[in-house]
């Protein structure tokens, strides 16, 4: 897989234009993202209303990789379910295993479908994954299944 | 006589294989490990090969052999750092390995509560977390030299805002993020006349310049064999004489002990003291035909061909447009950290990676000094003396690419 395709076009705009980067004025729950080793940072935060995401955004320091992946996550959970979310999370890490998806899969993946070259660069998958591991936190914490302190890392 | 990288390449395997699969190789990850000539792998895979046996007990030809090669290789050390008496280099696994055993002797048997620990910023996490340690332990407090943004230091300043209570100096001889070289001579001077220990991390200095213990006249110099060409998990400490034997050890077992009764024992000699159980023979091993291989070379020769190669390299990284460099541009090592305004050093290390050429990314277990010079993290070429002129010009191409595919 060549650079190009990997640090493809979508990846970069969301890199440089990240869609819901910033602060939500009444979030009720966030979650810090930290890899101390590379020096990725991110706090995703959202307005949860009956279950539903209704608002969600992040902010931080990170790569290309882990920028354009969270804002690629966020664009797809806003106004959904924590199952529908939690199902894309289960589709990207199969995705970023390298492991087959159906067509069905990659759609419901939206733009993160486009980080489909991390799976070829080992020691990048963690920064793809930050942004979901801090969602799976947030989860768990919404089902009381989490301690509100917790801070991920995927190192 | 000036080293010649095509020729020393012939010696080392990685670059043969490279040179076989036809692979772009360039290699400048020197910091984190140096590659291993044919030398120092034989003489490791010799040990196991043809004089496999434990030191110090075994009676028989085998162990014989491998006793005497092993104190060879001790002996090869003390001419590589100019070391009075070999006993006083103890074998360890790593400098963290041997910081950790300083860091705890003092912690135990030395520092008191409301003991300073003066430090630099800049430490590698192996010369700052072993320290937080033996503070916590001992009641000591840590304090912390104030540096420039390049990572240099007033030396003179070091000692007009000297804490009378200050116990223990420790700092780096040479920095593995800015590449900065102090002055171990002067600092360990300053901390003897104020009555402290002076502990050095050599890790970075002792595979780029001549270190002469002797001269430089520190309580405790410590190092790694992997990033002067030797193996891995082999180490070695260096102590002043009459430290070594003021200090009991903090591990016990094996070939450490004289005499064994039920409630006590009588330990051995040094350097034996030091080393409990059976050492990493082959590593040990290994390291001497490592420091052996450097001195034939010439460390100043060494020195001088990576000087003038640092000096390149920032030379054509800092006309690259929207690059800095962390770190001060002369009496440095081949460890040179930058960024570039737009890209993080991640991405530049996989996209570098892709072609061919190997650099780090990230805080280089450094975290403090990144918050020093105000970075997150920076990515980092280290050169070495098997690199090239022509390796720093592909990177400088590298980097402009870099910079189009990531759309800056």
């Amino acid at each position: 897989m060549s650079l190009e395709s990997i640090f493809n076009e979508l990846l970069i705009d969301h890199s440089k234009f990240p869609r819901h980067y910033g602060h939500i004025g009444n979030s009720n729950i966030s979650v810090e993202g930290n890899n101390v080793m590379c020096g990725d940072q991110i706090v995703l935060s959202a307005r949860v209303v009956d279950g539903k995401i209704d608002k969600i955004a992040f902010t931080g320091k990170a790569c290309a990789i882990c920028t354009a992946s969270s804002s690629m996550f966020c664009d797809n959970a806003e106004g959904q379910t924590l199952d529908h979310i939690e199902h894309a999370r289960s589709i990207f890490q199969k995705y970023l295993r390298s492991e087959p998806i159906s067509d069905e899969d990659k759609k419901f993946l939206g733009d993160a479908a486009a980080l489909e070259g991390v799976s070829k660069l080992p020691s990048r998958v963690k920064c793809a994954s930050l942004v979901y591991e801090a969602w799976n936190i947030m989860r768990k914490r919404l089902l009381d299944e989490a301690p509100p302190t917790a801070v991920v890392t995927t190192e | 006589m000036a080293l010649d990288p095509a020729l020393i390449r012939k010696s080392y395997p990685i670059y043969r294989h490279f040179a076989g699969t036809g692979e772009t190789f360039i290699y400048l990850d020197n910091a984190a490990t140096t590659q291993k000539p044919d030398s120092v792998i034989d003489a490791e895979l010799a040990y196991y090969r043809e004089f496999c046996a434990n030191v110090h007990r075994s009676p028989h030809k085998l162990g014989e052999e491998a006793t005497n090669c092993f104190e060879l290789a001790r002996a090869s050390i003390a001419k590589f750092l100019n070391i009075d008496d070999p006993s006083q280099a103890i074998f360890t696994s790593s400098t963290t390995g041997s910081i950790n055993i300083v860091a705890n002797i003092l912690a135990g048997q030395y520092l008191k509560p409301g003991d300073v620990i003066l430090l630099t910023p800049s430490e590698h996490h192996s010369n700052l977390v072993p320290w937080q340690m033996a503070a916590a332990r001992s009641g000591a407090t840590l304090e912390f030299i104030d540096i420039f943004p390049d990572g240099t230091f007033d030396y003179d300043q070091v000692g007009r805002n000297w804490n009378p209570r200050t116990k223990v100096l420790a700092f780096q001889h040479a920095s593995n993020v800015t590449g900065a070289i102090h002055d171990v001579e002067t600092l360990s001077g300053l901390a003897r006349h104020n009555g402290a220990l002076s502990v050095i991390d050599g890790a970075q200095a002792v595979a780029h310049l001549p270190v002469d213990l002797n001269a430089l006249d520190c309580d405790f110099y410590a190092f790694s064999g992997h990033k002067c060409v030797g193996p891995t998990g082999i180490g070695v400490l260096y102590g002043k004489r009459e430290l070594l034997e003021r200090f009991t050890p903090v591990f016990g077992g094996g070939e450490m002990i004289l005499r064994v009764q039920r409630q006590s024992s009588t330990y051995n000699a040094l350097p034996y003291k030091f080393e409990p159980g059976t050492p990493n023979i082959a590593g040990a091993i290994g390291l001497g035909a490592a420091v052996e291989y450097l001195m034939g070379l010439g460390m100043s020769e060494i020195a001088s061909y990576v000087d003038a190669l640092a000096e390149y390299a920032c030379q054509r990284l800092s006309k690259v447009d929207r690059v800095t460099i962390a770190g001060p541009l002369t009496n440095r090592t081949g460890a040179i950290s930058f960024n570039i305004n737009g890209c993080h050093p991640h991405d530049i290390a996989s996209i570098l990676d892709h072609r061919g050429i190997a650099i780090r990314a990230g805080v280089h277990c450094a975290e403090p000094l990144m918050e020093a010079l105000g970075v997150a993290s920076t990515a980092r070429a280290s050169f070495y003396f098997y690199n090239t002129r022509d390796e720093v010009d592909q990177l400088v191409s590298a980097l402009e690419n870099t910079k189009e595919i990531l759309g800056q």
